[in-house]
């Protein structure tokens, strides 16, 4: 359910003019969804959300508790909110408690175009259809697609005792495609989250599925190793935000990271990276809309994370920024990396030997302590041979780390909008990386 | 002041005369509104859920909260095509509208529909089950719960760690399903998970070690949190990770695994359990979770391991994250009791309803699960075990057979490819084995392997007085992605030849 700001704003105000704690912050979310799924060319499950959710967190002194519920009738929330009350005054004290933050000025953000808000299950239909047209121009290579959309629109808003306001509203739709040959020899992928309506071309996304299924029928086997590699925006954004995510200030201090420096301290401003290495968060990107506050209410601001190569900035909760005598720095809400002017296809080209991957699949921490990753490429691997895509290979398991692959880029492409298999609700725009020393530690015959 | 009972809520909805009367009027709308619109087959499901996370860090509880929601989802088949809706509003009005909407979803689905859904004769069931709780953490008075967590934070400091998180998380639920065969259940479900995790840090050299509690999560109350056990376990570990942080870092190569049951258990679920769902094996998962190596004509012929390997799915099982009376389908878990290996040949699927026919089977096998009460029910496992082995061989029996290899204990990373060949596990605790003997702590250990090469390794299995029941609260699959609680039970078993790596010498 779809509250407005002015509603929200009064639904909270009459919450907080109930409460008996010390301090009360609120957090409400509402939404609405619908999600079509096809699997092997036909309908697989469907379904329609309403949702609305309310979380209260009270405070006496500093015992704090909080509670969350999505029946918001005013007895449910009167009893909701003493019930929280209840808890928070047995809680043990909290020894990092800190007051409610004051009114915030939050940047404005692109997340919610009225064209995305108001798509119906017609529009979601057209989006399948073209699939199916897609389908049966294919017929004859004998494809197999399944593919997922998901339309959803919802807002966020919080709220405190101490005045803080803050209200966002985002719509956005996701549509992923895989295609596989009968033959279950060729898988190709291809997927886009996007903001407003006209920025999806779903025969395109289907055809670019097709394509790598049916050039990736004939396959190459190649040995594990130590390979150069082309990311595709959908692999590279993948490592890259799980490296965004693990950038946590206090884990750093406290010498638990790989961002920690030996003998105590954290490596902000160290040169980690190439010079050509940029990631910033700014929920103001129009490309890129992100979420305005952060999960304690700070405003997500455009954030410089590594510039020119160096290291300029870790995440601060408030409680370790003060501890630390630093401001806080709200966690990224979006990614962007930035890149060269160069398409795919002209990135391609200027290539003697790589491996291409379009997506990675099921990475998992394998060490933290190097943060490194393990996982595997999935549909559509191919070997790119003088500045061409020359033959499809086998799938790898990898285990690497972001920062050595980082510390490996020798080219980059033109930033894209980018949905990953671990990064894939978070908006990202991130170019196609070519990467040195990439390591694939064993061959995996899934197609 | 009193103690404060986390059960002093979920208000009014789990009184349950009240729940019951209100759950009859709103699953009669849908059902009634569906049978007006023709649907060949509807289901409702009414959740009301209530959840408690205490997390801790060092001296403080960083989280003490708690939930409660409730909500409707409503399965229509229309035409043999499937519609879905959900909502938080617990109204007849709003299963009316519901119903009605799942219908017109449906309709508008028919046109990529070429595969209609053709239903089993399924079962009418009237049915309760009730998980057997003895100490509901709900109950318990809040101060005993984060006293525990504080307890074992503090007795890791004391023995030398320099950071321990600890946490306990309780989720309990009232699950109503009515359908439209005339079937009635009403299911009550509590899981309980204890954790910690102790980090040692050793600056100067600017290197860190961590070991996670032992423990899985369990079906039941506080009673399946074996306090005392944790307590010692937590100064186990602490000292464990100190070691870690020194141990000689392993060399690789290919060697012999004693595998315990606390590692074993999600290697089960990786490899076994998602290869044998027969929602993947069709194709249906092909563009999210995968699909799986396995094929439909493969039963009762695939050699999937060796001779003494036999896997079986149980939803009975007792303490079982996966335990239930009925799947979501309405299926009775009788039904769910079947083996997926025996004596090493392929035996089973997983199903839910409409998948039988795919396979020339008459029936399901009581596979379904939804998340919540907004989430479409998908083949999902039931508990998926390791059956011990009748000669009763001990773990040092096994230690004794390998000249050159490795014992590993706890799950660590873990890596599937997505048709469930090529795997990756870490763990918690590794130790080298020489000549029959467990020898010194090694680390950075992770293996690999191929799903059928792996089991067709195994060589020895312990007796059942080593039986061990694990699991996870969090498996993911279907789209939009939802989670289930599944258990795996295992015992000690060893494994020759496996590929043994040095994570950081392989990055």
């Amino acid at each position: 359910m779809i509250l407005t700001e002015t509603e929200t704003k009064d639904l909270l105000g009459s919450i907080i003019s109930l409460s008996k704690a010390d301090s009360l912050v609120l957090e409400a979310r509402g939404g609405l969804s619908t999600n079509i799924r096809i699997s092997k060319n036909s309908l697989n499950t469907n379904g329609t959300e309403k949702s609305l959710k309310l979380t209260l967190n009270s405070a006496f002194g500093n015992r704090t508790a909080s509670y969350t519920l999505n029946q918001l009738r005013k007895a449910e929330i009167e009893q909701g909110l003493r019930y929280c009350e209840r808890l928070a005054k047995v809680a043990p004290p909290d020894p990092e408690f800190l007051p409610p933050l004051g009114p915030q000025f939050y940047p404005h953000s692109f997340s919610y175009a009225e064209e995305m808000g108001n798509l119906s299950i017609e529009d979601l239909g057209r989006m399948i259809a073209h699939a199916m047209d897609m389908l049966s121009r294919e017929k004859s290579s004998g494809i197999d697609i399944s593919c997922y959309v998901k339309w959803q629109k919802y807002f966020i808003a919080i709220a405190n005792t101490s005045g803080l306001f803050g209200y966002q509203k985002f719509a956005n739709l996701q549509l992923t495609a895989t295609a596989r040959t009968h033959d279950g020899k060729g898988s190709g992928w291809a997927g886009a989250l996007v903001f407003h309506p006209s920025d999806i071309n779903p025969e395109k996304l289907i055809e670019s599925a097709i394509r790598k299924a049916i050039a990736g029928r004939e396959k190459i086997s190649l040995d594990p190793g130590h390979y150069t590699v082309l990311l595709e925006p959908s692999a590279a954004v993948d490592l890259v935000g799980l490296m965004l995510f693990s950038m946590d200030g206090r884990m750093a201090d406290e010498g638990r990271s790989v961002f920690s420096k030996p003998g105590g301290g954290n490596r902000i401003g160290e040169l980690l990276f190439p010079h050509n290495i940029t990631i910033i968060s700014d929920p103001s990107d129009p490309r890129t809309p992100g979420s305005i506050f952060s999960t304690e209410g700070l405003p997500c601001l455009r954030t410089p994370w590594i510039q020119n190569g160096v290291l300029c900035q870790l995440i601060y909760s408030r409680f370790w920024a003060k501890k630390q005598n630093k401001q806080p720095i709200a966690e990224p809400s979006n990614i962007i990396m930035s890149g060269s002017p160069l398409s795919l296809d002209e990135l391609i080209q200027s290539i003697d030997k790589a491996i291409l991957i379009t997506r990675l699949w099921y990475i998992r921490e394998a060490d933290p302590q190097s943060l490194i990753y393990t996982g595997l490429t999935r549909d559509g691997t191919f070997l790119i041979e003088k500045g061409k895509i020359s033959k499809a290979l086998n799938n790898f398991r990898f285990n690497q780390s972001p920062i050595k692959m980082l510390q490996n880029v020798i080219a980059m492409g033109k930033p894209l909008s980018a949905i990953g298999s671990e990064i894939d609700e978070f908006p990202a725009v991130v170019p196609p990386l070519l990467v040195k020393d990439f390591n694939f530690s064993s061959a995996s015959e899934a197609i | 002041m009193s103690p404060v009972l986390s059960a002093s809520l979920p208000i009014e909805f789990w009184e349950r005369e009240q729940s019951k009367r209100l759950a009859t009027l709103i699953a009669e709308t849908a059902l009634h509104t569906a049978r007006i619109y023709g649907c060949q087959f509807c289901d409702i499901r009414i959740v009301w859920s209530q959840k408690e996370r205490i997390l801790s860090r060092e001296n403080r509880i960083e989280e003490l909260g708690g939930s409660f929601d409730c909500g409707m989802g409503i399965r229509v088949l229309f035409d043999g095509t499937w519609g879905f809706a959900s909502s938080n509003i617990l109204e007849s009005k709003e299963a009316e509208e519901k119903t009605k909407e799942a219908i017109e979803l449906a309709k508008h689905c028919r046109k990529f529909n070429t595969r209609r859904v053709e239903l089993e004769n399924l079962p009418s069931i009237q049915g309760a089950w009730h998980q057997k709780v003895v100490v509901d953490p709900f109950e318990m008075p809040l101060e005993e719960k984060t006293h525990f967590l504080l307890d074992l934070n503090d007795k890791a400091a004391k023995s030398g760690a320099h950071f321990c998180r600890s946490f306990l998380l309780f989720h309990k639920e009232l699950r109503v399903y009515a359908s439209s065969l005339g079937s009635w259940i009403e299911q009550t479900f509590l899981r309980t998970y204890p954790r910690f995790i102790i980090t040692v840090v050793d600056s100067k050299e600017g290197k860190f070690e961590t070991r996670a509690s032992l423990a899985s999560p369990r079906s039941g109350g506080m009673e399946v949190v074996d306090k005392k056990a944790f307590l010692k376990e937590v100064e186990e570990a602490t000292d464990q990770a100190k070691e870690k942080l020194h141990a000689k870092p392993v060399r690789p190569g290919k060697k012999d695994l004693v595998i315990h049951p606390t590692n074993l258990w999600l290697t089960i679920h990786e490899t076994i359990g998602h290869s044998t769902e027969l929602d993947r094996i069709m194709g249906l998962e092909a563009n999210y979770a995968g699909t799986s190596f396995l094929k439909p004509d493969q039963l009762n012929r695939f050699d999937f391991a060796s001779p003494i390997v036999s896997v079986r799915a149980d939803r009975s099982q007792l303490g079982g994250l996966a335990t239930a009376g009925y799947d979501d389908d309405g299926i009775p878990s009788s039904w769910a009791d079947f083996f997926i290996i025996e004596k090493g040949i392929l035996k089973n699927f997983q199903m839910s309803i409409g998948q039988a026919q795919w396979i020339g089977k008459e029936k399901s096998n009581g596979c379904s699960y939804a998340q919540n009460y907004n989430y479409f029910p998908i083949q999902r496992m039931p508990n998926i075990s390791l059956i011990p082995s009748e000669k009763n061989e001990r773990l040092e029996d096994l230690i004794s057979g390998v000249d050159d290899g490795l014992y590993i204990m706890g799950d660590g990373s873990w890596s599937i490819d997505q048709q469930r060949y090529n795997f990756q596990f870490g763990g918690q605790l590794f130790y080298e084995i020489k000549n029959g003997k467990i020898g010194q702590m090694l680390r950075d250990v992770v293996y690999q392997g191929n799903t059928q090469s792996f089991w067709k390794s195994c060589d020895g299995i312990c007796g059942k007085d080593e039986y061990q029941l694990c699991g996870t609260l969090f498996c993911g699959k279907g789209e939009p992605s939802q989670l289930a609680p599944v258990s795996h039970g295992a015992v000690p078993a060893r494994f020759r030849n496996i590929d043994v790596l040095n994570i950081r010498l392989h990055s």
